[in-house]
């Protein structure tokens, strides 16, 4: 990966480099070698803090983990594993957007997790990634770009609340009023990755305990309910974001889902497979 | 895990990096700045003990500073203006250590640090500036180091503690390889803008007027006058360093010559030497070890042939200087002015002297003058103390007290001399010095200077005699004599690189290094080129303070709020939530109380509930800062 | 807090939901007296459908605020003093065979009502605890291979002496995680002691507390309180606090994803209480040593008032989000 670099120079810094002038100013007015010592250790210390931050940054090779889905406005974890060849790197400061996390002292690799919240819905380039590092004293302080090269989906923020009827279309209808009850846990079908929207009752503490990150019970039923949205050509993009939280919801207690959308029909389903076909039509709208 | 708090390393680093220069500097710096200072850590060093230091808020500590500003300004002169800017550093230092404790703070109490650095080299030039130079580096950088530390952690594992510790031994030993390298080869102009009479503190032990009745006692100063480094020729075993001829006597006071200038041959027998002379004191003559036939002025104020084979200066030595000579190396002066100039001697005197004098006549000057120096060798005993004499000083050694100083001794020769018919004059200067061979230079120190006598023998010139038993060089063996050249070589070295480096010796450093290449160097001075850098550092500062007025950020309500406050000696802790901190001040100051719960309620409203709060923010924050500085 | 109009929004949820609230609260400081931060935890831990663990020394009032809580919510309240010989049927219920029916009849335990006190919880068998601790988690009861769903609002207030563990089951450290906070109410001021001792007690007032709320308004309150709103600065404060305690030292374990999530509904649910529709850091901190003492363990034996203390240290070495 081509990564380049950037100083920007702190408060601090600014006085230091005044300072530095100064003296060597001081020095040449009065031709004091002493005054000459004192700025060119000044200059000394500038150079090799420089030096210091460069050598901080260089060998680190970066890897990126996106989470499996991302919504727009959530924040998502991002893990970034951090691998530091040959000598130990100081307070380094990971960011992505404005997701930022600190590593104060690496020595071989680390994983660190970044809370992202994707702008906008639909395929995003994401920006490069930022370490970057006042070290070792503060006042300069050295960025490294990694140009990640990821286009991520990012599907509609979902948003609670009652999706205007007139996009809505249920079948069979469920009681009138009622919310969703939920049904009968069908089938366990397995372990899934968690995703946003789902009750915690769903999550499997004990595997998510064991593996670190949160897994869900995954259910696959054959009968039940079904409820198919129909968006019509041109939703707008609130009634986009309560269709995601509606078909998350419904898809997390068991109905199998449908979508209409711009004259496009996705048949109603289950399952893991179904549910990124629904999102992505989502998020592409 | 053992963890450590990096911003108390910081700030014992900021309070070493003050006491370190003040306890280095502590005999030129006023004894007010130090007393105060001192209290000031001891009172801090109770406080925290009994654990209820509080912080002094800004208008207190510029209360407390007021009266030592007024001091300074009422006590300033020009000659002490730097040594008086070093004490209100001090002060001032004293003051923010009872300040605050921000990141802020601790960044100025290093500023501090590095200005008494800065400050003191304008009148201190010896190796222990080196080393305090390099203690104090070494400091800073650490200290640095562990602020910007605390700054990303507020508490870090020891063992990333250590390893910063070690880092910042590493990093300080890095900057001085750099430094080196930039004091050497950075490049310099060749004539400073406008040098200042910074006075050196020096006194020196040998005068232009030699009064041995003035002097009851004399204390040996081991402190450095000369260094001469021998550069070609034969050394002699004791070599004596003139460097003041003596000719008229009146009431008691020998006065050196000043009229006339080198008129002797340019050419002499005997052996040449090639000597630098580097001073140390202030002075308007040069010590030389034999008749000067060239004087080379390298650096500092220009140097002629003086009288009767001295080396004059034209104005006094301040500033750090290098005169190159080329002496001859014989045992007989020539005369400049006629000889019978040294015959005068008051009459009371010569009455007094007759009969002794007589007494000692030999066959010819040269055996009468041995006769002379042996007698008073013989008969008189050498005394750093004599006592205030009675009467003519010369009389009442002779007659009465038969003890004294070299002074007396060389004196009473001459007179001796001269009421037997035979010219005689005193000489002033270094008797023996301490030869160094880590240096290949001759250590002249105060002690050593010395007065002795030289005579007129006919056909042959003017030849010296020393009628002072155990003269001058008495050294006493000491266990760490070898340790001590060794430092004083050091010393050598640290002035010949460090305090007298310039345009010259860089030029040939280059050339040296450029002919070690195996190029034959073309370097050629350029005067607008190497103006160059001056220009740069001229214009430097103002477009830095271009640079960073235009940068400057706005704070959002908060931030100023929180600065304000810790300008007030209330900092936040990082623990703590803006309500806990806003209730703590509000224990201080009830009045704002109810203002300052509104403010956390509407920022809350801002950043956690998703209002937008701000303008009220503003409005109310304007409100809090009137109130808090009406009172 | 001082409130001015016009600067402040209105806070969110029904008005009247929160005037009931504060009178639920003053009624409830009425009969525990000068407690008035733990009567603020016990209602937080009912807003936030979580259930309490009461660590005390007997007759310090733990019947009694168990039993005015239930009151002034309006909700039914059962208490069961554990034993050793308890059996687990003796909490869930059993099914009972009806001659006259000729089937078996599911007969409900004391566990079907909404707030339970559990009464030394530490004294019955491993095997009772885990089955009370199981239909807390789930919020149902299965026995006989049918499913009985508890009603709602649900909350177990469990008790244990600290001093006296001879004959005791200790609660297992994956069953501690299943209460929201633990409280301990202590001895009160001997200012309110003195009061307590002339109104001879308070537990007759707690069982003539008028209702303030019914259970399905109760059960509304709750669901006002979860859509108390977290931002993205505090969640950082969340996951720096977890992050922080994974990497402490003398912790066994840092917080679990289940830990933290009642972290933020305890501070969301006291954020509701304050009147605020919001939640800060002040209520993250305020509801964090109930909620970290049973979940952030210290390897050694530790007196838990020092383990407070050092809950607290350990909260003052993470930086606040400002």
């Amino acid at each position: 990966m081509k990564t380049r670099f950037r100083v920007r120079i702190t408060t601090a810094g600014y006085l230091y480099i005044a300072l530095t002038l100064a003296v060597a100013l001081a020095g040449v007015n009065t031709g004091n070698n002493l005054l000459y010592l004192s700025a060119s250790a000044l200059l000394a210390l500038m150079t090799l803090s420089g030096l210091l931050s460069v050598l901080n940054l260089l060998g680190l090779s970066v890897r990126i983990e996106p989470p499996e889905e991302t919504f727009a406005g959530v924040p998502s974890p991002f893990g970034i594993h951090l691998q530091a060849r040959g000598w130990p790197r100081f307070f380094l400061r990971v960011r992505l957007l404005e997701g930022e996390s600190r590593v104060l002292y690496l020595r071989d690799r680390c994983r660190v997790l970044l809370w992202v919240r994707p702008p906008r819905r639909g395929e995003i380039h994401l920006p490069p990634l930022e370490i970057y590092s006042g070290y070792p004293l503060g006042l300069f302080r050295r960025s490294r770009f990694w140009p990640l090269g990821i286009r991520l989906l990012v599907y509609p923020r979902p948003l609670p609340g009652r999706v205007p009827l007139s996009v809505r279309d249920t079948v069979p209808v469920p009681s009138s009023g009622a919310r969703f009850r939920p049904p009968e846990p069908e089938e366990f079908s397995g372990l899934g990755p968690y995703r946003e929207g789902i009750p915690a009752s769903r999550i499997a503490w004990r595997a998510s305990a064991r593996t670190g990150t949160l897994r869900m019970k995954e259910f696959e039923g054959g009968g039940g309910r079904t409820l198919i949205l129909d968006l019509g050509a041109t939703p707008s993009e609130e009634e986009l974001s309560r269709a995601t939280h509606l078909i998350l919801r419904a898809l997390g207690e068991g109905y199998a889902v449908g979508l209409r959308l711009k004259g496009q029909e996705i048949p109603p389903g289950r399952g893991p497979q179904k549910r990124r076909q629904l999102l992505e039509a989502l998020a592409y709208a | 895990m053992p963890e450590l708090r990096p911003f108390k390393v910081a700030w014992i680093l900021a309070v070493a990096s003050v006491v370190l220069p003040g306890g280095f500097l502590y005999r030129d710096l006023s004894p007010v700045a130090l007393f105060f200072l001192g209290g000031v850590l001891l009172w801090i060093f109770l406080r925290e003990r009994q654990g209820d230091l509080r912080p002094l808020g800004v208008r207190d500590q510029i209360l407390l500073l007021l009266p030592f500003l007024f001091w300074t300004i009422l006590t300033l002169r020009l000659e002490t203006l730097v040594v008086r800017f070093a004490d209100l550093l001090l002060i001032l230092a004293g003051v923010k250590f009872l300040g605050t404790r921000t990141p802020r703070d601790i960044l100025q109490i290093y500023l501090l640090g590095l200005l008494l650095l800065v400050a003191a080299a304008v009148w201190r030039f010896d190796l222990l500036y080196g080393a305090l130079f390099a203690l104090e580096t070494a400091l800073l950088i650490s200290g640095l180091l562990f602020l910007f530390a605390a700054q990303e952690g507020e508490k870090i594992p020891l063992a990333l503690a250590r390893r910063l510790a070690f880092l910042g031994v590493l990093t300080t030993l890095g900057v001085f390889v750099l430094t080196a390298f930039y004091f050497l080869f950075l490049p310099r102009p060749q004539y400073t803008l406008f040098s200042g009479p910074f006075g050196s503190t020096v006194r020196t032990g040998l005068s232009d007027r030699v009064a041995p009745g003035e002097i009851a006692a004399l204390q040996e100063d081991p402190s450095v006058a000369f260094r001469v480094r021998w550069l070609s020729g034969p050394r002699p075993a004791r070599p004596y360093f003139r460097v003041y001829v003596y000719g008229n006597y009146h009431r008691g006071v020998w006065t050196a010559l000043r009229k006339g200038r080198g008129g002797g041959p340019r050419s002499l027998p005997g052996p040449r030497a090639r000597v630098e002379i580097l001073p140390q004191v202030e002075t308007r003559a040069l010590p030389v070890p034999g008749y000067p036939l060239k004087v080379e002025t390298v650096r500092g104020p220009v140097a002629e042939s003086g009288p009767e084979g001295t080396v004059v200066l034209k104005r006094e030595v301040l500033e750090p200087s290098l005169w190159r000579l080329t002496v001859v190396l014989t045992p007989f002066f020539p005369a400049e002015s006629p000889p019978e100039d040294f015959l005068r001697v008051p009459r009371r005197i010569r009455l007094s002297l007759k009969r002794l004098a007589e007494g000692l006549r030999r066959s010819d000057p040269l055996e009468t003058a041995r006769a002379v120096e042996a007698f008073l060798r013989r008969n008189y005993t050498y005394t750093l103390s004599p006592g205030p004499p009675s009467g003519e000083p010369l009389l009442w050694f002779l007659f009465s007290s038969h003890r004294g100083h070299c002074e007396y001794f060389a004196t009473a020769m001459v007179f001796l001399l001269r009421t037997l018919g035979i010219p005689a004059r005193v000489v002033g200067g270094y008797a023996g010095g301490q030869w160094n061979p880590f240096g290949g230079y001759y250590l002249l120190r105060e002690k050593d200077a010395h007065t002795w006598v030289e005579g007129w023998i006919q056909g042959k010139g003017w030849m010296p005699f020393d009628p002072t038993p155990a003269s001058g060089f008495s050294s006493r063996p000491s266990p760490f004599r070898r340790w001590r050249l060794l430092w004083d070589y050091l010393q050598f070295r640290w002035y010949y690189w460090v305090v007298e480096y310039d345009f010259l010796k860089q030029m040939r450093l280059l050339r040296h290094l450029a002919g070690g290449l195996g190029h034959r160097p073309r370097l050629r001075l350029n005067p607008p080129r190497l103006r160059l850098p001056a220009l740069v550092i001229l214009l430097g500062p103002g477009l830095v303070a271009g640079v960073f007025l235009l940068r400057r950020r706005r704070f959002t309500p908060v931030e100023r709020l929180l600065r304000e406050f810790s300008r007030y000696g209330w900092p936040r802790r990082a623990s703590e939530t803006l309500g806990e901190y806003l209730e703590r001040v509000s224990r201080e100051r009830p009045d704002l109380s109810s203002e300052l719960r509104t403010f956390c309620e509407l920022y809350y409203q801002e950043v956690f509930g998703g209002q937008d709060t701000r303008a009220a923010q503003k409005e109310l924050l304007s409100r809090i800062l009137r109130r808090l500085r009406s009172r | 807090m001082a409130r001015e109009p016009g600067i402040f929004p209105a806070p969110g949820g029904d008005v009247l939901n929160r005037e009931k609230l504060s009178s639920v609260r003053s009624r409830l400081e009425e009969v525990i007296r000068g407690k008035a931060q733990e009567v603020e935890l016990a209602l937080v831990c009912f807003l936030a459908r979580g259930h309490l663990l009461l660590e005390d020394l007997p007759g310090t009032g733990k019947t009694t605020l168990a039993l005015a809580l239930a009151r002034v919510t309006g909700c039914a309240f059962r208490k069961v003093a554990f034993t050793s010989d308890l059996l687990p049927a003796d909490i869930l219920g059993a099914e009972v065979w009806r001659p006259e029916k000729g089937v078996f009849e599911f007969k409900p335990g004391p566990i079907f009502t909404h707030i339970l006190l559990a009464d030394e919880i530490n004294r019955a068998s491993p095997r009772t605890q885990s089955a009370l601790l199981e239909a807390m988690a789930e919020g149902k009861v299965s026995v006989g291979g049918k499913t009985y769903p508890l009603p709602r609002p649900f909350m177990v207030i469990a008790t244990q002496n600290p001093e006296d563990l001879q004959g005791t089951y200790p609660l297992p450290e994956s069953q501690l995680d299943r209460f929201l906070l633990r409280l301990s109410l202590g001895y009160p001021d001997p200012e309110e002691e003195k009061k307590i001792l002339q109104a001879d007690g308070y537990y007759e007032a707690a069982c003539d507390l008028p209702a303030v709320l019914s259970p399905e308004e109760a059960r509304a309150l709750q669901e006002e309180v979860r859509r108390v709103r977290v931002s993205e600065r505090l969640l950082a404060y969340l996951l720096e606090l977890a992050a922080e305690s994974r990497r402490h030292r003398e912790f066994r374990y840092g917080f679990s994803t289940r830990g933290l999530l009642a972290l933020k509904q305890a501070a969301q649910a006291l954020a509701y209480i304050r009147g605020r529709d919001f939640v800060t850091p002040e209520e993250v901190k305020a509801v964090f040593v109930p909620v970290a003492y049973p979940r952030l363990l210290p390897r050694g034996e530790i007196p838990p008032p020092a383990r407070e203390e050092m809950l607290r240290e350990f909260l003052e070495q993470v930086p606040v989000p400002l």
